[in-house]
């Protein structure tokens, strides 16, 4: 089962380039949370598992091209090696979407990555679609009729 | 002086420096969306601009909040794109706890009547992250209507979402929602059922049933008069049983997804849907643990149809990718948690065991299965020890991954399945490691990293090592010895001096004298053949032990046949002992030098030659001028003790009696528990209570210095400083746990990280004086604990307050069952009062 | 003071350093500079299909220990060049790795080409590991041979990674080419202007194509639709 506490998309960089938590959680400890995680994770060597200890809960990681995508999880109730395939359906349905994506894709459209991440994550943190078409399509709906938002202002 | 070429730079930067502005961008641009934000004649367009550099801050990590109101604004717009934009804001800027959400109750109850599907979905996505209680009410018959209402799948997994996130914030909201909706429309139709839509259902029914499970818990605790409790009690199960029906189906759909590969879009590398896979075993493992719980028949009757479900999902389902393995472990987890049969618990035991096998290709992926397998395995020990034992191989193997995570998790297994019979087996494997990565530590090292991880994997070697050799008492005694001895060889240098006690007591406690005397014979051979000895490296708690031992045991040592004498004689031990003194003497390492002194006093004793004895007298006095206090009061004692006569001398200094352990029971566990060694402090305070060295110190006025005799003789024997008792108080970061007629415990938590906390129980003596205290802690099946010695003593005087430290290794909510007895007064009757505490937290 | 300034260090120490074929050959490919000669070269463009750049190029050489020169450009009096920085680039032979951790890399890239060739890619990544656990944002990458390889983690190496670095980096003068609907706005003849230089833009380059290079072609004009409907906002 999956139950994430929070998604976080880093840079090798250092860079945070997408958060979204899906616990409460003060601004202070998110930060806290990032601080820590980031050294911990950057610095883990590439043979190591994607899976560690922080805290009071656990961390599942997976990097893909100059990104870390990092997730919250509990144990004893998240099943880390399926937070690992969701975290992969992640970066398939960006992949589709943006055409094979890039960190500078991500940064220059963030709130799009949002959007795959709101279909593909309910707002619990656990998995709300698993079919990566359903997901495009949907997104696709929904940038269709900000387009025709637009048109209809033009033809007005 | 700066290079030519940096000061042409420089230059060129003057140059090029117009109006210099020293303010950080970053706090320039949101000084700027801030103003443009209040402004309300901005175009939609120019507002949404504002809003995605606002959030492009928000993700750099700069504070946003200004911008809620605008984020919130931008949703009552009737653009799509504002709103979609608006939406997105407002659930990253906004949590569940603000005032603003009233502000929003409105717009989101007109879009989830919208008749553009999407606008609802942003809608019942929104308000599923940003539920408030209050929210939850107001907008739940919103939410029911599209349930009722809707057939399309994308609207109707939104809303269940949705609806799952509502009943986990307002439980009484399952008074009013008709449970029965999810039925056959959801579950079972061609058109509407989709993988999104049972997702959802599984989620609502999730959050019944855990809802349900909190509460089944907490009855009887409540304040809640009996008559609701009652009631609210008939109503759960009434949902229950209603929602008992969708078993079957759920558990139908299971089956078909694992065993056919239809639809490619759910394709995860050959596994059909494992998100879903898993979600529905989830799902059905509630219903069967709260079923069993109540002994619900409606659900108890789908037991059988169940456990075999498992069994062919375990047989179908292939290991070779992450996918399978995913579905396979969610099968073992379900195995344990419900603690079913146990051929279905060796299957599960036998899966993990499968994470374990070597592989050809190793990568991280072949790792992360190994991590939760191990992990797992773990926390089923207790259940299934056997059929863990059974792939010692396997685990042994891990020990040598080159994942350091990997490491530590199977020597936590390691020490999780030794017991008497594999105990010589294990002990030889953790003695290979231990010498390989002690070795590794010194020349293969190539970072800051490896160091730091190899020692704490010694560390927790060696700790656990000793604590287990505590617990199996008739285990063989030269595996124990030998293991002993090598450990403070390659480990010795990475221990904590304070620590070495704990090896002395442990190599005190073994009952096989000929060996360990013929062991000590040959390692004092070694350490004393000047040419042997010349590069090898000791450790100062290597020496430390030696230096007990040689006190202890140095008459046996040469009397022994075998002792090589060229080498190992009283004069050359002397000359050792006083080398060492040398090397330390104006060391900060004062406990190493009171450990000589008392092996010189001991030594005294047990032999002839004049000038010998004169040669330890002078160890002794070479410290009565000592910079040290304790050292040099000890000084003076032994001097004085060192003059008595020889029958007076060797009363006090007997043989060391064995140590014995007081016993703590595990209350609910079973399995033996591994106490923590206790300090040896308080174990000679204890001894002198029941021995005869205390009666007769009190009876010998000539050793009565300045301070107690009791505590010149806690000194002798071990030479650890005693301290005067000092009075203990109550942390004010405690809390009070429990509040009896005698006794008011508090507890204080020291650190809780994954895997493990470490508390601290205070207990205050109310009315009475109490002695004999007695801590019982019991503690999960997932969970070990290890009690302290009660600090300072395991009595107090009313008023007076003594500490118990309490540490848990597991995983699991944190619930302690905790019993103390101990006697009233001077009454002998023994009285108990017990309690439990459940700590918010999990490890 | 915007940060628009790019520093280049290249290591030209005689025994390991690098040769001025390869100084040459790096500063053409990363930065598009034709003429090696200059020291300073001002006006130059950071291109990526979001944004333009502005940026002036400082290169110097050095003979010394990376120690020397970075004890002069972390004293005080260089403050006001490295407040100036976009980012700096190391380009080394055999430079001393503890002594780059202190090059200062907040508010900047900073990246370091290694031009031994002798590093392999477990070396690389440990290299980099250790560096961000000591907080350096400074990454290290190696001068390849051939361009476009990608590591296990579908990562691109080499230069195109040194690219990637550099266009991630939030260039304080950065102008937006995007004319994504939902993200600024925009006048409808700007959007139609660039429209047209974008088509006569493509054109040109479709033109000056061999006939051999098929597979190019087909990319531009894909490429060039997918722009064109993107801001027409379909």
């Amino acid at each position: 089962m999956s139950h994430l506490k929070y998604m976080l998309l880093v840079s090798r960089q250092a860079k945070v380039r997408l958060m979204q938590w899906y616990t409460p959680l003060t601004p202070k400890e998110k930060t806290k949370i990032i601080n820590d995680l980031m050294p911990m994770i950057l610095g883990r060597k590439s043979k190591m598992c994607n899976i560690l200890e922080y805290g009071n809960h656990r961390v599942v990681y997976r990097r893909y091209a100059s990104l870390y995508f990092i997730c919250g999880v509990t144990p004893e109730e998240d099943n880390e090696l399926l937070t690992l395939e969701i975290i992969h359906r992640y970066v398939e349905s960006m992949d589709t979407y943006f055409g094979n994506v890039c960190e500078l894709d991500i940064i220059f459209n963030f709130s799009k990555a949002y959007d795959i991440l709101n279909e593909l994550i309910m707002c619990d943190g656990s998995i709300a679609e698993s079919s990566k078409k359903e997901i495009l399509n949907n997104i696709k709906a929904m940038d269709d009729i900000e387009g025709n938002n637009h048109l209809d202002r033009v033809l007005s | 002086m700066v290079a030519s070429s940096l000061r042409s730079f420089i230059k060129d930067v003057r140059n090029a420096k117009t109006l210099a502005d020293e303010r950080s961008v970053i706090s320039k641009q949101s000084a700027k969306i801030r103003t443009k934000l209040r402004d309300d004649r901005l175009s939609n367009e120019k507002k949404r601009a504002n809003i995605q550099k606002l959030l492009y801050l928000y993700i750099l990590g700069e504070k946003t909040h200004f911008g809620q109101v605008g984020s919130i604004n931008l949703i009552a717009s009737d653009e799509f794109v504002d709103k979609r934009l608006g939406y997105l804001a407002t659930i990253l800027l906004l949590d569940e706890s603000q005032d603003l959400l009233t502000l929003l109750t409105n717009m989101l109850n007109n879009d989830l009547q919208h008749p553009n599907k999407y606008i609802v979905a942003l809608a019942l996505n929104t308000l599923g992250c940003l539920s408030s209680t209050e929210l939850a009410r107001d907008l739940y018959p919103d939410v029911e209507n599209i349930l009722k209402n809707s057939s399309d799948p994308f609207l109707l997994k939104k809303a269940l979402q949705c609806n799952a996130k509502l009943i986990q914030k307002d439980r009484s909201l399952l008074e009013i929602f008709p449970v029965s909706l999810i039925g056959s429309k959801l579950i079972d139709s061609a058109n509407i059922s989709t993988h999104g839509v049972l997702l959802g259902v599984c989620k609502v029914l999730q959050a019944i049933l855990i809802t349900f499970d909190k509460s089944f818990n907490k009855t009887g605790e409540d304040t809640a008069t009996e008559q609701e409790d009652d009631d609210e009690y008939q109503e759960d199960v009434g949902i229950l049983k209603t929602i008992a029906e969708y078993i079957q189906p759920l558990s139908y759909r299971l089956s078909t997804l694992n065993s056919k590969s239809l639809e490619p879009s759910y394709d995860v590398q050959g596994i059909q849907d494992p998100f879903l896979q898993c979600e529905l075993l989830v799902t059905l493992k509630w219903f069967f643990k709260i079923g069993n719980n109540l002994g619900l028949e409606e659900i108890t009757r789908h037991n059988t149809a169940f456990n075999d479900r498992l069994t062919q999902i375990a047989t179908n389902t292939s290991a070779l990718k992450n996918p399978g393995n995913a579905i396979l472990y969610e099968v073992t987890r379900t195995i344990f948690e419900l603690n079913l049969t146990q051929p279905l618990r060796v299957l599960g035991v036998n899966i993990l065991a499968n994470f374990l096998a070597p592989t050809k290709n190793a990568n991280n992926t072949s790792n992360n299965v190994k991590y939760v397998g191990l992990n797992t395995l773990v926390s089923v020990v207790p259940e299934e020890p056997k059929a863990v034992q059974r792939y010692r191989k396997f685990i042994s193997q891990c020990l040598y991954d080159y994942d350091i995570s990997i490491k530590f998790r199977a020597l936590e297994l390691t020490f999780e399945i030794m017991d008497e019979e594999n105990f010589v087996e294990l002990t030889t494997e953790l003695m290979n490691f231990l010498e390989k990565i002690s070795k590794s530590h010194y020349h293969y090292a190539t970072s800051y990293i490896d160091i730091d991880d190899s020692k704490d994997l010694i560390l927790y070697t060696v700790d656990h090592l000793l604590e287990k050799f505590e617990v199996f008492t008739n285990s063989d005694d030269k595996t124990k010895l030998d293991a002993l001895m090598n450990t403070l060889k390659m480990a010795g240098s990475f221990v904590d001096l304070d620590r070495t006690n704990e090896f002395i007591v442990a190599i005190n406690n073994i009952d096989d004298l000929k060996y360990k005397i013929a062991l000590l014979s040959k390692e004092l051979a070694e350490l004393l053949d000047e040419k042997k000895n010349a590069d090898a490296e000791s450790s100062a708690c290597l020496e430390l032990t030696i230096v007990w031992c040689i006190g202890e045991y140095v008459d046996l040592i040469i009397a022994n046949p075998n002792t090589n004498k060229n080498i190992v004689n009283e004069k050359s031990i002397i000359q050792f002992l006083s080398k060492l003194n040398n090397t330390y003497r104006l060391s900060k390492e004062s406990k190493m030098v009171h450990y000589i002194l008392t092996a010189a006093l001991k030594l005294s004793t047990k032999i002839n030659d004049k000038a010998l004895v004169e040669e330890l007298r002078q160890i002794i006095v070479s410290h009565s001028k000592d910079t040290n206090l304790m050292t040099q009061t000890k000084s003076i004692h032994y001097e004085l003790l060192f003059n008595q006569p020889d029958n007076i001398k060797k009363q006090f200094l007997q043989a060391m009696p064995k140590f014995e352990k007081k016993t703590t029971s595990r209350g609910l566990e079973t399995h033996p528990i591994a106490k923590e060694p206790k300090k040896q402090n308080d174990l000679l305070l204890d001894l002198l209570n029941d021995t005869e060295f205390g009666k007769i110190a009190t009876k010998e006025p000539t050793i009565a210095q300045p301070e107690k005799p009791n505590d010149v003789l806690a000194d002798l024997l071990g030479s650890s400083t005693s301290k005067p008792k000092e009075k203990l108080q109550i942390p004010s970061e405690s809390v009070l746990i429990h509040k009896g007629t005698e006794i008011e415990v508090y507890e204080k938590t020291i650190d809780i990280s994954s895997g493990l906390a470490h508390l601290e129980l205070y207990v205050k003596a109310l009315n009475n004086k109490l002695t004999d205290i007695q801590p019982l802690c019991a503690v999960p099946k997932t969970q070990k604990i290890t009690l302290s010695q009660l600090q300072p003593s395991n009595s107090m005087n009313a008023g007076e307050t003594v500490k118990q430290s309490l540490r848990i290794n597991g995983s699991g909510k944190l619930k302690l069952r905790i019993k103390m007895s101990f006697c009233v007064g001077d009454a002998s009757a023994v009285v108990s009062e017990q309690f439990d505490y459940k700590l918010d937290q999990t490890i | 003071m915007t940060r628009d300034k790019v520093l280049v260090l290249v290591d030209r120490d005689e025994a390991h350093g690098v040769s001025q074929e390869t100084q040459t050959r790096l500063l053409s490919e990363l930065f598009s500079l034709s003429d090696a000669s200059q020291s300073i070269v001002h006006g130059n463009t950071w291109r990526t299909k979001y944004y333009d750049a502005p940026y002036d190029l400082y290169i110097d050489t050095h003979a010394g220990t990376l120690q020397e020169w970075l004890g002069e450009f972390n004293g005080e009096q260089c403050r006001e060049l490295r407040d100036a920085l976009a980012g700096v680039v190391l380009v080394g032979g055999s430079w001393d790795a503890s002594a780059a951790a202190t090059l200062p890399t907040e508010d900047m890239f900073a990246l370091w080409i290694d031009c031994t060739g002798e590093l392999n890619e477990t070396e690389i990544d440990e290299a980099n590991a250790m560096l961000s656990t000591s907080g350096s944002a400074l990454e290290v990458v190696q001068l390849t041979a051939e361009g476009s390889e990608t590591n296990e983690f579908g990562e691109a190496v080499g230069l195109a990674r040194a690219r990637e670095v550099i266009d991630t980096h939030p260039w304080q003068g950065m102008v937006r080419r995007d004319s994504n609907p939902s993200s600024t706005s925009h006048d409808r003849n700007e959007d139609i202007g660039a429209l047209v230089s974008l088509l006569n833009e493509a054109r040109q380059r479709y033109a000056s194509l061999e006939a051999s290079d098929s597979r190019e072609a087909r990319e531009l004009a894909e490429a060039t639709a997918e722009e064109i409907s993107r801001k027409l906002g379909l």
